[in-house]
């Protein structure tokens, strides 16, 4: 038995879109406002949106496997404890979730886009500005949330690659020849 | 008297318990406000929508021990490279059994390059010990989660694996000797 459904993967509405031009631009600008922020704020930034991503990947039979299984186990609780006593929660917690998974699709889609040249030969391009407030802090970042969501981010990322090696790969097996042999040494060693 | 330590009375506890609420509001707002300030310097990331074309909600009839698929097309209509990654929910019945259900997903995770559709076969096996009913779960892409399809799944008891449950049932229960 099959059953067949269809979806479409459009640009979100009220905004310039994915482009080559805004992606290049959006990349521009995280790489620029790390001038205005600490190192701290960017890690806490992050490690939310790592838990942010942990938290959706929870939800579904893969996350939800791992995350018993990380519980059944000492790391669980060793993370925890490591998690509150140095206050890497209470940190992130306070931090704005980074969309960590839609900025490496967005990385990844720049190093497919043809017209890339073009686009950076009219570079500086402005960002497009935000039009609502930034996502409010999550409420807590624990441990588990973080430890998914960057297992499920890795994933991506070597699926990512892999994918993209995939498309340059024109023959299953390479074989190259290797170097000249040396030649042979006559006579007896010297010593 | 350990509760009146914890809970003072009088007015000075009272002026002491309004400056404590003023504070903590003063505090969130300027959370809030600095936030809003922090928007005008944070960076859009560019995002993707999954808009489903026939319907979000699945139906699909199973025996347990017994395989089926769900096919999934999905087009791309953005102008650059999108990415689509299957994911399923685990499936809870209204008895309350939650199953983790063993999916294979064909492929798992693709790169599509604009206008580029691709189908994305979904072959779920129900396991055979798996108790009759009507599992309720979900089926999405990674990094979709605002748009979920609706997996309604009727499980159906096995014909063949139910009889021989009786007939092992039968042979376990225990017989009357003349001995006794």
């Amino acid at each position: 038995m099959t059953i067949s459904l269809a979806a479409t993967l459009i640009d979100a509405e009220d905004s310039a879109g994915r482009t080559t031009a805004t992606l290049v631009a959006s990349l521009a600008a995280r790489l620029a406002a790390l001038h205005f922020i600490s190192g701290a704020d960017a890690v806490h930034s992050l490690t939310s949106g790592f838990a942010a991503l942990g938290r959706e990947v929870s939800q579904t039979t893969e996350g939800a496997r791992l995350r018993e299984a990380l519980c059944r186990s000492q790391v669980a609780a060793n993370g925890d404890a490591l998690w509150r006593t140095l206050l890497i929660g209470e940190s992130a917690s306070s931090a704005i979730p980074s969309p960590v998974l839609e900025q490496l699709r967005n990385d990844i889609a720049i190093l497919l886009a043809q017209d890339l040249p073009e686009t950076l030969s009219a570079m500086p391009i402005p960002a497009e500005t935000r039009a609502a407030p930034l996502p409010l802090p999550q409420e807590s970042v624990t441990f588990l949330d973080f430890l998914v969501g960057y297992w499920a981010f890795s994933r991506e990322l070597i699926a990512a690659v892999d994918a993209l090696a995939g498309l340059g790969q024109t023959a299953q097996q390479i074989v190259r020849a290797g170097p000249e042999p040396a030649p042979a040494v006559q006579g007896g060693i010297l010593r | 008297m350990a509760e009146d330590k914890k809970n003072p009375q009088g007015p000075f506890a009272d002026w002491l318990r309004v400056q404590m609420n003023f504070q903590a509001r003063l505090m969130d707002e300027t959370l809030r406000y600095l936030r809003q300030l922090q928007g005008a310097v944070a960076p859009v990331t560019p995002g993707t929508v999954l808009l489903p074309e026939r319907g979000t909600e699945l139906k699909a009839t199973t025996e347990a021990g017994a395989e089926f698929e769900v096919a999934l097309e999905v087009h791309n209509q953005q102008r650059v490279h999108a990415v689509a990654a299957p994911v399923l929910d685990p499936l809870v019945s209204s008895s309350g059994t939650t199953w983790y259900p063993e999916a294979t997903f064909t492929p798992g995770f693709a790169l599509l390059a604009p206008e580029e559709s691709l189908r994305i076969v979904v072959r779920v096996s129900a396991p055979a010990l798996l108790p009759a009913g009507s599992y309720v779960g979900a089926l999405s892409l990674r990094g979709f989660r605002h748009t979920v399809f609706r997996l309604t799944v009727e499980v159906k008891t096995n014909a063949s694996s139910s009889a021989g449950r009786r007939r092992r049932a039968r042979r376990a229960r225990p017989r009357r000797t003349g001995k006794s």
